[in-house]
């Protein structure tokens, strides 16, 4: 009797077994796997924030501004000695895969319509550093195919007029700490980009009638920057957000101010000297390691990148400036696009830029001097250097002016690391590696290279536009 | 899924129906300490009726006539006769026989298995207590090596006091190298970190998925299974009270050759100092004297012969050796004088009692370190405990406790450039001298900035609070008492890791038990850093980028719980024997961590508190929670004892798959074993034990909580003016995501000749190990920056060798020698990504295109750790020489090498492992151990050659050429290294002399002189040991039932290492070595006694 209780137990224990086994419910673990932190639902303002946070960098890329000169490296000199530079593919999964969330987020029509404006504003950049890149099969999924430039640059302008075009300025635009919620400002930023698009086609399409100086206009027409007040800047809070300039002095002290660039002020006897940097005692360019780290060594008071109250954790960085706006109407009048006074827009360009900086504006005489008055002798060359002026430390923008004309003229690094690179840089090449395009597009990769000129994928071959 | 594990079930069921009788005598079978004799073998006498004893000694017999004698018998125990006349239960201790070495040796599986390891068809090794408590290393890892074959220790120098080192079983299992052995303690899931070796009775280790099939996915990577010492009766009414004293003193044993020729600095010759004003005028006494550079952190100044010189500590005032000058003198032993001298003290007492219808032990164990490096030490106190009692004749309960509180504080960080071996080994002046350095690590400037040996020179003075930082501040470094005085970092956690159970005998073959299993975790760090380090010239030279004073804190809380159900069956039936374990294990884990620091500095100085930060407070939380419902079943079928099969099988249930029909893991196992001496005994008597066994099983892994479907969006912790920010996430999850699978098969054979005198194993293992989660890049055009998805297979081959010998055996001299060997004959990486002709770079953690790399650049500070498809595990690829096809350097024509992006150094995997131990007794009471253990082949790279030459620190910076001359001789007055190869271009033999600078800067880029082989033989452990003779000590006898006393040595001898300025023992990571701390040699002296 005892032993058959047992064995009812025993069936029970197995039954019990198998019937836990055979339900359902064993596998079901209902949302045990669903992460509390994860977010389904975006804030597209907070994505917005998050894009501009770093937006300005394309203004303070570092290897550029030691190319054109503005600033020398004072410690571990590369790019100043032609290091090959690489450029990989990050913004692609980085800003502009979030700039497309609030594309495709379509949560208001200002918010769409700034992030139109600003992902035209990080291709640019992008096309700009390598040529050909992805574009119109940008972030669907599958590795992109390449636009050719030519193609972006036509696309970007148009995608900027309809950008401008689908503002609404219903007071929803939210989380712009770029322009603070300004949408007038948001459409003189998308004319301005257009205007200065159209400006760097010069060397393919020179001609007054053609698509650049079309385009040039009708930028102008649609309204520029023109004021200070109107420029495009981040402006930093401090805190957890402090100045690039501020928190590269602080940690490495890096770069200096150039003598190539303290000449040129010099030459000018130009007030924003006061500005661009700590001393007079500019930082010697191009040297290998060992020489500028004497020359470091014996020279404490060497001029650091900005004058130390131009580089505070709050200053904020410059993106696209009414001075760089004025001198780029005073390039197109000298190359004849527009009727307008070419001497008046460098005046204008130039005190624009003294007003930036607070530097007091320079005396009548300053623009009587042969090195700046527009008086058809150099009258590119003067512009443009004006506009390298005012355009500093934005090593970006002075590197196209550079790249467009020619001007200022720059002498090349006496140290250079490579025998086979001895020369400015007129592009980055595509970065290598097992992430890279190389690896993982080799066919849209090769497509861009073969447009290049020459054909290869070296930082002295020359993009569309720079042929 | 669900019918397979029905069919196992109905088996079960099936299987348990057979039996149908009534029972009389039921008893225990132990040894004269009380310990359980598993298995032992009880007959009644003249019949054939008998039973075999389970796994805890217990047996049963039915219809027993009354007055009938029993037999019981063990192997090496002598057997017993016990006339049971009217008992019903028994209580039966067997002594001893003369050869105890028959006796039989039990591996412990999973929940609560126990089986013979004579019988056993898998992998399995045991340790038993005395031979893993040679030294009494605290640690379990290290307490190993050597011991088991097919096991790699990777430890770490014995100042890190809060590591435990890693084991590597047989070679890598992951493409990042090798992953984690499930620790279990009493069949709970442990770290290695919890575990009292003191208290550890023996421990299993179940090599691989076929031994270890039974924890399902936790066991894909082996199990080591300890058991924990239990109360034995006997004595002093059962009462027994063990204590353990043990004190170890360890010292520096292994430093790189440092060079002591020249002082610190960049230039050679020193420069003239002349005052002026504007200058303290205490530093007239210096006018017109020499000084060297203070500020370059290498060891290219003036050679050091006794020359009149300003030293670092001479400009500041306020202390006794200001404004004087000093001998320019080597002082060769400054790094070693820096290394404290680490004293460990142990402890452990143990009460236990033991009846026959319960037991009960507490251990109670403390171990205070007071460490090698300057402010760190460590302080643990570990209580643990375990006890059973019969509450009926059928209904036992039982817990087991471990309850551990552990401080310490130190920074144990020794990778590249870190505050102490960092900088003696890559960038240090040679002629510092430590004991100044001591005496003066508070000493300040007038303006508060701290003095370090490492600061600018004259020229950057100016009487200016920046002018006094820019010269007398710290360059890149601080004082190194001042650099770990001004960073404390604390770590403390408290966990409590036990179980209850219930069994109830529900028959004489079957028991059921209910368990509770529970693991608490609390932890927390604190991070301290000072003010003063806003000192730095170079704050990016400073620790941890709390640079004007930090404090972060972090606490990490998680519960787990295990509720098990199992039923355990056994019955002989004629000459089958089955054994049947199965039941569930439901588990589930909840952890929750939160970090706080400040950012930016502190606003009232050295404040430690979160709401002192003058930015943001950087914080961060995470919680997971996972769930997992497993079912087993373990079989074990034996037929004449001779022949064995075993079959597992499991099933779980995750919560951290997908959701589908498919969310389940199916664990297997099959092993096989055959004792043909059993049917030799007569022909070949010699054979004590011939026994060829095979097994196979397949594990396949989970994947961690949350890791599917992944985050699709994530939020910024800190606002920007009121902004908050969110990101999209670019790194995605395959929606078919599953776990790694391990699946191995070995085969063995077990030989025991001339009862047990000499024994020896063979196993041959092949190991599979594919579909890792692999995160597979895609072009970041597409807008995906990387897949996370099955892919990736290694695969491993191996021979684990183990002899046992005992050579000597005479009246008072006794010889063991246990030896073992692991030999890899392959560990091979068959894919990475699904794709062909690709690679694993541990450098990116990417999976990228194979070598050869036309366009991939490496890492110019190191080689990269790779998986490449079609070779070992663990290449170092990186910036090498190039060289002709005979293997001749290609020169540049001013002497220095070509360089090849793309050179393959080799495997970082040891071709062999293994150990030797040997024990001596002497007089019975004197027993010698002398354990070596050695490794054979494998690579590493040392950061610190590179650097340490670089800088002019280690002694290849200051050899003597061919010449006769120092190398840092100009190459026009003989100096220089002596380079041969061949020209580039033209392929014809060469040979020039180098600048030492040069060849040693420029050869930065190519790694080939600093990648050495890891090969060693150490004798690792020694201990002498005395049975203190207590029953002649008089009265003393009445308490003392034993005592023994032990010298030991730890690290006595690196024997063999082909490179000896590290440990190669004690690599610090797994492609090789950052700054690693010093490898340590210790003495002890324990002294156990028990009453």
């Amino acid at each position: 009797m005892k032993m058959k209780n047992n064995l009812i137990k025993i069936a029970f224990f197995f039954m019990g077994l198998a019937t836990l086994t055979g339900c359902k419910k064993i596998k079901d673990f209902g949302d045990t796997n669903v992460n509390p932190a994860d977010i389904n639902d975006p804030s597209t303002y907070a994505v917005l924030t998050g894009v501009l946070t770093g937006i300005s960098g394309w203004a303070t890329d570092g290897a550029a501004t030691v190319w054109v000169q503005y600033a020398s490296e004072s410690q571990y000199p590369g790019n100043g000695l032609y290091a090959v530079p690489q450029f990989g593919m990050g913004t692609y999964t980085g800003s502009l895969l979030n700039l497309k969330t609030i594309i495709d987020q379509n949560k208001g029509a200002d918010e769409v319509a700034a992030a139109r404006v600003l992902t035209q504003y990080i291709y640019w950049h992008l096309t700009d550093a390598l040529g050909d890149i992805p574009y119109s099969d940008a972030l669907k999924g599958a590795a992109a195919k390449y636009d050719k430039q030519e193609d972006i640059y036509k696309g970007m302008i148009a995608e900027l007029k309809a950008a401008k075009a689908q503002f609404v300025d219903n007071g929803a635009l939210k989380g712009d700490i770029l322009n603070g919620n300004n949408v007038a400002k948001w459409k003189l930023f998308a004319n301005s980009l257009r205007a200065m698009m159209a400006l760097q086609l010069s060397k393919r399409y020179p001609g007054a009638a053609e698509y650049a100086a079309t385009e040039f206009k009708a930028a102008l027409a649609d309204g520029v920057i023109e004021t200070n007040a109107n420029n495009i800047q981040l402006v930093f809070p401090g805190g957890d957000y402090k100045n690039p300039y501020f928190l590269a002095h602080e940690t490495n002290r890096d770069n200096g101010e150039s003598v190539f660039i303290y000449n040129l002020l010099n030459g000018f006897g130009d007030g924003r000297q006061a500005a661009f940097g700590s001393s007079n005692v500019p930082v010697i360019y191009g040297v290998k390691e060992a020489t500028i780290n004497q020359w470091i060594k014996d020279n404490p008071n060497w001029s650091r990148l900005l004058a130390d109250n131009k580089r505070l954790a709050t200053t904020p960085v410059v993106m696209l400036s009414a001075a760089q706006l004025y001198l780029a109407r005073a390039e197109a009048a000298v190359r004849g696009w527009t009727a307008e006074d070419k001497t008046a827009m460098l005046t204008a360009g130039v005190n624009a830029s003294f007003g930036q900086w607070g530097i007091a504006l320079p005396a009548a005489g300053y623009f009587t001097q042969s090195g700046v008055i527009l008086d058809g002798t150099n009258d590119l060359k003067k512009v443009c250097e004006q506009a390298y002026l005012a355009s500093f430390p934005n090593g970006r923008a002075g590197w196209n002016i550079y790249r467009r004309t020619g001007y200022p003229v720059l002498t090349p690094a006496p140290d250079p690391l490579n025998a086979a690179h001895t020369t400015i840089p007129r592009r980055y090449t595509f970065a290598l590696g097992g992430s890279s395009e190389y690896s993982l597009n080799p066919e849209g990769i090769a497509s861009s290279i073969a447009t290049l000129s020459p054909a290869s994928d070296e930082q002295e071959s020359k993009m569309w536009w720079d042929k | 899924m669900r019918k397979i594990v029905s069919l196992i079930v109905t088996a079960m069921l099936c299987t348990v129906m057979v039996f149908a009788q009534n029972r009389n005598i039921s008893g225990v079978v132990t040894d004269a300490s009380g310990k359980a004799i598993p298995f032992a073998s009880i007959t009644v006498k003249g019949t054939k009726i008998g039973a075999t004893a389970d796994n805890e000694g217990r047996f049963a017999l039915n219809n027993i006539k009354s007055g009938a004698i029993l037999v019981i018998s063990s192997a090496g125990f002598n057997p017993k006769e016990i006339n049971t006349e009217n008992l019903t239960t028994l209580s039966i201790e067997l002594p001893a026989s003369s050869d105890a070495s028959l006796k039989e040796v039990i591996v412990t599986t999973g929940y609560g298995i126990k089986k013979s390891l004579r019988s056993g068809s898998t992998n399995t090794q045991v340790v038993t207590s005395e031979q893993l408590n040679t030294i009494r290393n605290p640690n379990i890892n290290e307490a190993l090596a050597g011991k088991v074959a097919g096991i790699q220790l990777r430890a770490q120098s014995g100042a890190k006091l809060t590591s435990t080192g890693a084991i590597r079983l047989h070679g890598a299992n992951t493409l990042t190298g090798s992953s984690g052995l499930l620790y279990v303690l009493d069949g709970n899931r442990v770290s290695p970190d919890d575990i009292n070796t003191d208290d550890i009775d023996d421990v299993s280790l179940l090599q691989g998925p076929a031994a270890a099939a039974i924890f399902g996915p936790d066991g894909a990577n082996g199990a080591m299974v300890i058991t924990s010492k239990k109360a034995k009766k006997g004595g002093n009414g059962g009462l027994g009270i063990d204590v353990s004293l043990g004190v170890r003193v360890d010292n520096v044993y292994i430093l790189p050759n440092y060079q002591n020729t020249f002082a610190g600095g960049d230039f050679y010759d020193m420069k003239k100092y002349t005052w002026q004003t504007g200058h303290p005028v205490e530093w007239k006494a210096l006018d017109g004297k020499y000084y060297p550079d203070y500020s370059e952190d290498v060891s290219w100044g003036p050679r050091m012969m006794g020359q009149e010189y300003i030293p670092w500590y001479a400009w500041y005032g306020g202390h006794s050796r200001a404004y004087q000058t000093d001998k320019l003198i080597p002082h060769p032993d400054n790094a070693r004088d820096y290394y404290e001298t680490q004293i460990k003290n142990f402890n452990t007492v143990t009460f236990s009692k033991a009846t026959d219808a319960m037991n009960i032990k507490l251990t109670y164990s403390n171990v205070d370190v007071d460490g090698l490096i300057y402010t760190t030490w460590l302080k643990r106190n570990q209580l643990t405990g375990n006890a059973s009692f019969d509450l009926s004749n059928r209904l036992t309960a039982a817990i087991n406790f471990n309850v551990i509180g552990q401080k310490s504080s130190g920074d144990f960080n020794d990778a590249y450039a870190n505050a102490s071996s960092g900088s003696f080994n890559q960038w240090f002046h040679r002629d510092l001298d430590m004991g100044i350095i001591k005496e003066l690590k508070d000493l300040k400037t007038t303006r508060g900035y701290q003095a370090s040996w490492n600061h600018a020179g004259p020229e950057t003075y100016s009487n200016t609070p920046a002018g006094e930082k820019a010269f007398l501040g710290p360059y890149y470094w601080q004082n190194f008492y001042s650099a770990y005085d001004q960073c404390i970092q604390l770590n403390n956690f408290s966990k409590i890791i036990g179980d209850a159970s219930l069994t109830y005998k529900i028959t004489k073959d079957l028991r059921i038990r209910g368990n509770y299993r529970m693991t608490d975790i609390n932890s927390y760090g604190e991070l301290r850093v000072k003010s003063d380090v806003t000192d730095m010239t170079f704050p990016s030279q400073a620790v941890f980028g709390l640079v004007k004073g930090g404090y972060r804190s972090n606490t990490n809380i998680s519960h787990d719980e295990h509720i098990e159900v199992v039923a355990v069956f056994q019955k002989n039936i004629k000459d089958f024997n089955i054994g049947v374990t199965t039941g569930w294990d439901f588990h589930r884990v909840r952890a929750h961590a939160n970090s706080g620091s400040t950012s930016d500095g502190f606003n009232t100085p050295n404040l430690f508190t979160l709401a002192n930060s003058k930015g943001t407070i950087a914080s961060n939380d995470f919680r997971f929670l996972q769930k997992d419902r497993g079912f087993f079943a373990a079989t074990t079928y034996s037929w004449r004892k001779y022949l064995n099969a075993d079959i597992t099988v499991r099933n779980d249930w995750t919560s951290t798959f997908p959701p589908g029909d498919n969310n389940n893991i199916f664990s297997k196992s099959f092993g096989l074993s055959f004792i043909f001496s059993d049917l030799l005994k007569d022909q070949m008597p010699w054979l004590t034990l011939g026994k060829i066994r095979g097994s196979w099983g397949e594990v396949p892994q989970s994947l961690a909580a949350y890791q599917y479907p992944g985050s699709l969006y994530t939020q910024g912790a800190i606002q920007w003016t009121g902004n908050f920010q969110q990101f999209t996430n670019s790194a995605r999850v395959d929606s078919a995501i599953r776990g790694a699978v391990a699946t191995d098969r070995n085969v063995g054979i077990d030989l025991a000749f001339m009862k047990n005198r000499i024994g020896l194993s063979v196993t041959y293992t092949e190991r599979n190990n594919k579909n890792f989660p692999v995160r597979i890049p895609i072009s970041l055009t597409s807008g995906i920056s990387s897949l996370l998805t099955n892919a990736g297979e290694i695969n491993f081959k191996g021979i684990d060798f183990t002899l046992n010998v005992k050579p000597v055996r005479i009246d008072n001299f006794s010889w063991e020698i246990n030896a073992n060997l692991g030999r890899t004959l392959s560990n091979k990486v068959i894919d990475v990504d699904g794709k062909p002709q690709s690679d694993w770079d541990g450098s990116t953690g990417n999976p990228v295109t194979a070598p050869p790399f036309t366009t991939v650049e490496t890492a110019t500070f190191g080689p990269s750790l790779r998986s490449t498809e079609g070779q070992q595990w663990g290449i170092l690829w990186g910036n090498g020489i190039k060289r002709d096809a005979q293997g001749n350097p290609l020169l540049n024509t001013d002497g220095t090498y070509v360089y090849d992006k793309n050179v393959n150094f080799g495997s970082v995997l040891p071709d062999f492992t293994g150990g030797v131990q040997n024990t001596f007794t002497i007089f019975k009471d004197f027993t010698v151990n002398v354990n070596i253990d050695f490794s054979k082949g494998g690579i590493f790279y040392s950061t610190s050659t590179k650097w340490g030459n670089h800088t002019g620190v280690l002694i290849g910076s200051a050899t003597t050429n061919d010449k006769g001359n120092s190398i840092r001789d100009a190459v026009a007055d003989g100096g220089g290294i002596h380079v041969f190869g061949v020209d580039a271009v033209t392929l014809k033999p060469v040979d020039y002399y180098v600048p030492a600078r040069d060849y040693l800067n420029g050869s930065t880029n190519t790694f080939d002189n600093d990648i050495f082989d890891l090969t060693f033989v150490k004798l690792r452990e020694v201990a002498v040991g005395y049975n203190i003779p207590v029953t002649k000590l008089g009265n003393l006898n009445k308490w003392v039932k034993r005592a023994n006393f032990s010298i030991t040595a730890n690290n006595l001898w690196l024997i063999y290492a082909k490179q000896k300025d590290f440990d190669p023992s004690e690599i610090s990571n797994q492609s090789g070595e950052g700054g690693q701390f010093p490898g340590l040699r210790g003495v002890g002296a324990n002294l156990k006694i028990s009453f």
